[in-house]
């Protein structure tokens, strides 16, 4: 049974004394707590209880009982391996906080509990800490009292501490790794030579990789604070070899005390704790760069995925299309929309009327299914969606680009304000499958899973262009209306029909993209304007109809930026970043890579 | 010369004394009561129209007659707007909510703290305070940028969508710069709640004579008004004053002196009819203390106030700057944009008249044949751009005032499209059109946004559509292009395109 913290309980408190009748506040937060160390009890865990009265259940009885206080402490740390029995925790946590009581008559005295339950005057029935059975009178019919009637047994602070200690040790023997790791962790920062003896015996059993290493710090750490010049130090290096990120502000405070008193400390520490912080430090800064290249890969993976299918259309057709950042944004109100049908349905509203549609109600993997399901139908639905779009607009206007950015302009306003009336001006909330949430670490270095699905994605949509492109006679015709348009159209290539399939195509490849944004950026009506400016630095960056070009273009935008961030902020970088760009093309006015051709262009 | 044909100049002619002449007379000698009777509210509006119209000549100039679609004139715009909104910024003179000789936002940013040396007034913001000096910026600031960013992309031959691009993320980059509040221009409040333009009430620098005597002389308090005005200054200074006075150090003594009185000035009425009993006021001074003014007329009375009572020591301002809201203000701004509109408009009609604008065209219709004719088509296309800079700078700082708040989302990259849109839905290449669509375009965004908010969205994307697709040549354009339609019957969507003579040579890329 989990013990919240008392702060915890007391921040609830004035909630429960609107829920119970009016009753003086010390006796509603005894109750709470009390409820809360006992776990609500139910009568067959008390009835499981009795059948195995515990030697610990004795122990406690007896720490309880004992007159001398030294004698409780004592009884009390003998407990510390007793953690996976609730019940120790729990009546100790409750005897810390004055919520176990003693019954005492003429000859016996008898520690309890009250149980979680009460009756409609506050009343609770009493369970021995012996055997956990309910105390009851002559007649059989078991007692009840009201905690705020009772005395609580009697604790001095060393107990209290001892308890405590005793309390947070059994987390050390929790079965759950990363709990133990966790708790080696906080103990460990607080250095108490206490704690130390647990930390060996602890090691000696200990079997998962993290949380050894976690015990290794504790220990080096603890060991760092002794005033043995020779332990000391060696526990300081040692911590610089486990390259500890916890520990490195202690050893710089170490290191800046060493410095100033030269004579308490000596020089071994002073080079130690230098040797320890500067190897950790380093650790640290290898750390970061990693993270930093990550998060520039994975910045540059979205990017990427968004700014592709912009690249291509714009190769082909010299259009630049600004309603791009809407496709995106179809194609993730679509997984929106797939989501709500693979789960609980969902409200939107159509010229004003509100439309539900049910859900399928399926929770677990069917659910987490959605996701594959929504980037194959977001696919569809933009690629559509950008088939109207060139089908009803675009195809008038091959000749004049300038005027078909301001035409695909006044096509974004109007999608974004359609998105407003039909899912809300609010950002619509579209959960992560499963397997897309949570991260891993390796050597202090975050990976979710939902960037590296984003990079996975992002090699894939290339590979799916590439084949497009070389492998199949669509591609074939692309390339050849790319490179000239009039010569293609002279031996037979349907241009028309070419110029419809790619724009289909690269805004099937949006809608994917704005699937996938879904799942790490807001989805909401301005979704698509978040993105648009980068993906047209990209185009104009990685030059026209080359994927290489825009691969490169988007790893250079996304890493500069992230690169940039911790130096500048996020806007300086970014304004940075642009003004590169600018310089940039003074030196290759045509982008990264320019597609040679014979024709003078403009 | 240019040269105008009779049914241009008769035009010309009357819109000019219909704005200039007919609508502030409305305004000013037409009783509210009549149905004839033009706001100051509608003034304002029209005047901000007009500014827009501004703009959208210096979008035409380069969209229309050289061909390059810039998507960031919004910014030029909005930095002559910033320019003179700094001005006036200086000239609150502490009647903001802190009653500081900072402006507000810099009070609230903790500048003190960053420019503790000057008292909280970044360095590049002191000569603003000159209006000459920000009227120079209006025109300089947007001229370098236009002029740098220009060279960078004219030399390096960006043109078309891609030029258009870089424009926009010019002014995307100066947009969520100017969002910062690091870089000193408000952040995103930007500079509002101006009170006084072209000067100020406030006590400034040279106007207090023999500032040593006049320390002396508060300080003796002989008078009701010194004793009162002396009373007023905290203890500190009225000590730091009576040491400078003594040791004579005028200079110094006339700032601290100039702080406390312009403090006192902008804190409430200084009057009271015991103080001023020795006092001589004028009659124009006892009427206005009957109105009991307040904010700015109250300054302006304090200021008349405080020179009656001191003749000998306090110099006689005669220009205290204009109140900004005042309708006579306001009036004088709206003629200012409709004056400027005019002069811009006679510069492109003069500009556009001559070789260099035939070259301009040229540029717009095949730019390599130009190119290989032997002009060096970046250096004209260098001076459009700035010329277009400038004057949108301007547009912007007459813009500022009448709106009375500039901050950076004047500056945002939709601003800058819809800026373009005014021009396509009136007619490029042309000069007329670019007005009447600013203006046709903002009247029905200001209806459409006051009516039906949500669908003002849907009316201006359609615009951008409709206007794209089968107006080519805007609202000008129209009656040709409804003759063209009625002489060749069964013509589509596709033939409009072939009346916009704009790409002349409509030959696929080769």
């Amino acid at each position: 049974m989990h013990v919240p913290p008392p702060l915890c309980a007391k921040t609830q408190a004035p909630v429960k004394i609107n829920l119970q009748t009016r009753r003086v506040r010390r006796c509603v937060r005894a109750f709470f707590l009390a409820s809360l160390c006992l776990g609500l009890v139910d009568s067959r865990a008390a009835a499981a209880a009795i059948a195995t009265p515990s030697t610990n259940r004795t122990v406690l009885t007896e720490a309880v009982l004992a007159e001398d206080s030294d004698k409780q402490i004592e009884l009390v740390r003998k407990l510390v391996n007793a953690g996976s029995e609730s019940i120790v925790e729990q009546a100790l946590s409750a005897w810390r906080l004055g919520n176990l009581f003693l019954l005492e008559t003429n000859d016996t005295r008898i520690p309890f509990l009250l149980e979680a339950r009460t009756d409609g005057e506050g009343k609770a029935v009493a369970l021995r800490l012996l055997d956990g059975e309910a105390l009851k009178d002559a007649d059989g019919v078991p007692i009840k009292f009201s905690a705020a009637d009772l005395t609580p047994v009697d604790t001095t602070s060393k107990l209290r501490k001892a308890i405590k200690t005793t309390l947070d040790l059994f987390a050390l023997s929790s079965p759950n790794s990363k709990i133990r790791r966790d708790a080696v962790i906080k103990l460990g920062q607080e250095q108490d030579p206490e704690y130390l003896p647990h930390f060996e015996s602890r090691l000696q059993d200990e079997t998962v990789r993290e949380a050894r290493r976690a015990l290794h710090e504790a220990i080096s750490l603890t060991l760092a604070a002794s005033e043995d010049p020779v332990v000391r130090d060696s526990a300081v290096l040692r911590l610089g070899e486990l390259r500890s990120i916890t520990s490195l502000q202690f050893i710089k405070n170490l290191e800046k005390q060493a410095a100033a008193n030269p004579g308490k400390f000596g020089e071994g520490t002073l080079s130690a704790t230098r040797a320890a912080a500067q190897r950790i430090e380093t650790y640290i800064a290898f750390g970061n760069l990693f993270g930093t290249a990550f998060r520039g890969v994975s910045l540059s993976a979205v990017i990427l995925v968004a700014a592709l299918g912009l690249a291509i259309t714009f190769g082909l057709m010299n259009i630049i299309n600004m309603a791009h950042g809407e496709i995106m944004a179809v194609g993730a109100y679509t997984a929106f929309v797939v989501q709500g049908l693979f789960g609980g349905g969902l409200l939107f509203s159509v010229f004003g009327k509100t439309v539900s549609l049910k859900g399928m109600g399926w929770t677990g993997g069917w659910f987490d299914a959605y996701f594959i399901v929504a980037l194959a139908v977001s696919f569809v639905t933009a690629g559509l969606a950008g088939l109207a779009l060139e089908r009803t607009i675009l195809r008038f206007l091959y000749r004049r680009p300038l005027e078909s950015l301001l035409a695909t302009w006044g096509v974004s306003l109007i999608l974004q304000q359609i998105f407003r009336h039909t899912f809300g001006s609010a950002n619509v909330q579209v959960s992560s499958p499963s397997f897309l949430s949570g991260s891993f670490v390796v050597h202090d270095v975050l990976f979710a899973y939902n960037r590296l699905f984003i990079v996975g994605f992002a090699l894939f949509v290339v590979f799916l262009t590439w084949l497009l492109l070389s492998k199949t006679s669509l591609g074939l015709q692309i390339r050849a209306v790319m490179q000239n348009r009039a010569m293609a159209s002279c031996i037979g290539v349907r241009t028309e029909r070419v110029n419809m399939m790619t724009f289909a195509f690269g805004s099937g490849l949006a809608g994917m993209a704005g699937a996938c944004l879904s799942q790490i950026a807001n989805v909401g009506p301005s979704l698509g304007q978040r993105y648009i400016i980068d993906c047209f630095m990209v185009v104009v960056l990685g030059g026209v109809g080359n994927l290489v070009g825009t691969v490169s273009a988007a790893v250079g935008v996304g890493v500069t930026d992230q690169i940039l961030q911790p130096w500048l902020g996020a806007v300086l970088g970014k304004i940075t970043v642009l003004a590169a760009i600018i310089l940039f093309l003074q030196w290759r006015p045509n982008g990264l890579f320019v597609t040679r051709s014979r024709s003078l262009e403009g | 010369m240019i040269k105008f044909s009779k049914l241009e100049l008769l035009a010309v002619a009357l819109a000019a004394f219909v704005g200039l002449v007919v609508l502030p007379c409305l305004n000013a000698f037409v009783p509210p009561s009549s149905g004839f009777h033009v706001t100051t509210f509608s003034l304002s509006l029209y005047g901000k129209y007009l500014t827009y119209a501004v703009l959208a000549l210096g979008v035409n100039l380069l969209w229309g007659y050289t061909g390059l679609l810039s998507l960031g004139q919004c910014l030029f715009f909005s930095l002559g707007g910033y320019c003179l909104g700094m001005n006036m910024m200086m000239n609150i003179s502490r009647l903001g909510q802190y009653h500081e000789a900072i402006p507000d936002f810099m009070v609230f940013l903790e500048f003190p703290a960053r420019y503790p040396e000057t008292g909280g007034l970044p360095p590049h913001w002191m000569p603003f305070k000159h209006f000459w000096f920000a009227g120079l910026m209006v025109v300089l600031v947007p001229a370098a940028v236009a002029a740098l960013f220009g060279w960078l992309a004219f030399r390096s031959r960006i043109k078309g969508v891609y030029f258009s691009i870089l424009s926009q993320a010019l002014t995307y980059a100066a947009c969520l710069m100017f969002f910062r509040n690091d870089f000193t221009f408000g952040g995103n409040n930007g500079l509002t709640d101006f009170k006084f333009l072209l000067g100020t009430p406030s006590l400034e620098a040279g106007e207090i004579a023999r500032p040593a005597d006049f320390i002396a002389k508060l300080s003796e308090g002989r008078d009701g008004v010194s004793k009162h005005l002396w009373s007023q200054i905290p203890e500190p200074s009225q000590k730091r004053l009576k040491e400078l006075a003594d040791a004579n150090q005028g200079a110094a003594g006339e700032v601290l002196l100039g702080a406390e009185l312009n403090k006192i000035l902008a804190t409430g009425l200084i009057y009271e009819e015991r103080r001023f009993s020795e006092v001589a006021l004028a009659p124009e001074i006892k009427r206005r203390l009957g109105q009991n003014p307040r904010d700015t007329g109250m300054l302006n009375l304090n200021r008349d106030l405080l020179e009656s009572a001191f003749p000998q020591d306090v110099a006689r301002k005669r220009f205290q700057g204009f109140v900004v809201n005042d309708p006579a203000t306001k009036r004088a701004l709206y003629i200012c944009s409709g004056a400027l509109l005019l002069l811009t408009y006679l510069f492109c009609r003069w500009l556009t008249s001559t070789k260099f604008g035939l070259i301009q065209r040229a540029v717009r219709d095949s730019e390599n044949r130009v190119l290989f004719s032997g002009y060096a088509t970046a250096s004209f296309k260098l001076f459009v751009f700035v010329t277009a800079a400038v004057i949108a700078g301007l547009g912007g700082a007459l813009f500022v005032p009448q709106v009375g708040i500039i901050n950076p989302s004047e500056m945002g990259a939709d601003k800058s499209i819809e800026a373009v849109i005014w021009v396509a839905v009136g007619g490029r290449g042309n000069l007329l059109g670019p007005i009447l669509g600013a203006i046709g375009v903002n009247s029905l965004k200001s209806y459409a946004t006051h009516s039906f908010a949500e669908q003002w969205p849907y009316i201006l994307g359609g615009l951008f559509v409709f206007v794209t697709l089968f107006m080519p040549k805007g609202l000008v354009g129209l009656p040709s292009q409804i003759r063209a339609f009625w002489s060749k019957p069964g013509s589509t969507a596709a033939d409009a395109e072939s009346a916009a003579p704009l790409k002349p040579g409509k030959t696929a890329r080769l």
